[in-house]
């Protein structure tokens, strides 16, 4: 079964913190700010079974940055989203990375329950990455000089910080 | 976090002062503690202090330093110091005493100073590391950039950061760094290592740290992300991980190592490890070895 990816910022979903509160199956309140919803829905990425997209979607993620960054992100199996009643819609995504924008989606009609349970499965399948600016910097060379992505289509600043910084 | 309970007692503060002697021999921060506040009093404990020590005592009513001064206190009792709550509830106050009291002066000289800082909305006591050499002005500058860092992290707090953006806490942070330099970073280093910022801005702070494209401020961004790979907050230490990482300098890899070693979190220790391999690798690219 595919996956949903999620942008998120990984060190608010970490549960070994040290924290005496935080026990290991819990989700920090923190984390919910990860996914705030927009009309009641929630953007996500359709990733394939496989992962054969997963470079694709990451590449979408940073050509959509103004400056590198880390890409952090979540994977959550779609089946049991939708077994729990969260619907998905196909909703092209807007980023300089055309080809990649066909694999976005909105979770829709989202109530707070649903979202919690997005939490906790994203917090139970632990499919929690970070891409680090280093490796985004390469992905997003290669996409340029394959094509895939027009530089002139960055933000300046990452423009500029991928033909003048050596990472 | 200095709070005082519904019924006024007695709650320690976690967490030390320190204080610089101006010993030739003995340039090292002592840590003076412990202090404790009062219903409307503080209490700190100052080496050497003993009864009838004059303290001098000033601070910033009006964001200048030399505007206001503030009334001079007395030992009550051996090694400890009284100041009115009022005194510490101004802002930034600076504290400065002479002590004759022999195993003191033989130790650390016979001249302290610390500075303190007293955020009026955090209510906590910050510790500012001003070398006692320092000009008035220098000394001055700081404690105003106090109160400017600590105003940008309060902003901060309506600010939801996300990876690869930009935001209006960036930009301030990094204006005040390129302008005053070093001067800047002491004041990040203190509000970071004496926990009174929030740790997500903290986090995003070092990340901008490392971000910054500014020779001038290098090395000195270099050492402060270095400092906070073992920083006692997670957030910290993942902040400094991905700051360093953006920095890209071989020159971490020793405290990068020494990092992995006391990480406590596995989740941390993988990407110290990872920030470690990009940074032999950029080391390999910079001096690459003969065959």
């Amino acid at each position: 079964m595919p996956f949903f990816l999620r942008k998120i910022r990984k060190a608010r979903w970490a549960n070994d913190k040290g924290y005496e509160w935080l026990g290991a199956e819990d989700i920090q309140a923190d984390a919910l700010s990860d996914l705030k919803t927009e009309n009641n829905e929630l953007s996500v990425w359709h990733v394939e079974e496989d992962e054969s997209n997963l470079r694709q979607i990451v590449v979408a993620l940073g050509a959509n940055y103004k400056k590198l960054d880390t890409v952090d992100y979540a994977l959550v199996d779609q089946r049991v989203l939708l077994t729990a009643g969260i619907k998905a819609v196909e909703a092209a995504g807007d980023t300089p990375y055309e080809n990649a924008n066909e694999w976005h989606r909105n979770l829709i009609e989202l109530t707070a329950e649903k979202v919690i349970e997005i939490a906790k499965n994203m917090r139970k399948e632990r499919r929690i990455a970070r891409v680090w600016p280093q490796d985004l910097q390469r992905h997003l060379t290669r996409a340029i000089e394959a094509g895939e992505v027009k530089l002139s289509r960055l933000e300046e600043r990452l423009q500029k910080e991928l033909q003048g910084r050596t990472l | 976090m200095i709070s005082l309970d519904s019924a006024g007692s007695i709650r320690p503060i976690s967490r030390s002062m320190w204080c610089k002697t101006t010993s030739e021999t003995a340039q090292e921060w002592i840590p003076i503690a412990p202090q404790r506040r009062l219903r409307d009093k503080t209490a700190v404990s100052l080496p050497g202090a003993d009864t009838g020590v004059c303290i001098e005592l000033r601070w910033n009513a009006m964001g200048s330093v030399n505007a206001a001064t503030g009334e001079a206190t007395t030992v009550s009792s051996p090694g400890t110091i009284i100041f009115p709550h009022s005194a510490l509830s101004h802002g930034v106050t600076f504290i400065s005493y002479h002590s004759e009291e022999p195993s003191f002066a033989e130790a650390f000289s016979c001249s302290t100073e610390t500075l303190l800082t007293v955020s009026s909305q955090t209510d906590a006591i910050l510790d500012m590391r001003v070398p006692l050499s320092a000009s008035r002005e220098e000394k001055a500058l700081r404690l105003e950039l106090v109160t400017r860092v600590a105003e940008i992290f309060e902003d901060a707090k309506e600010e939801l950061f996300e990876d690869g953006m930009e935001s209006d806490f960036e930009e301030k942070l990094t204006k005040l760094i390129v302008q005053y330099e070093r001067n800047a970073l002491a004041v990040l280093r203190s509000l970071l290592f004496l926990r009174s910022v929030s740790f997500e801005a903290g986090a995003e702070a070092l990340r901008i740290v490392g971000h910054l494209d500014h020779p001038y401020t290098h090395s000195e961004r270099l050492k402060l992300l270095e400092e906070c790979l073992t920083h006692s907050r997670f957030e910290i230490r993942d902040g400094a991980v991905i700051g360093l990482a953006l920095l890209d300098n071989p020159s971490a890899i020793p405290y990068v190592r020494n990092a992995i070693q006391s990480e406590a979190s596995q989740s941390l220790r993988e990407d110290m490890a990872h920030l470690l391999l990009q940074l032999q690798e950029t080391l390999d690219a910079l001096f690459p070895k003969k065959d």
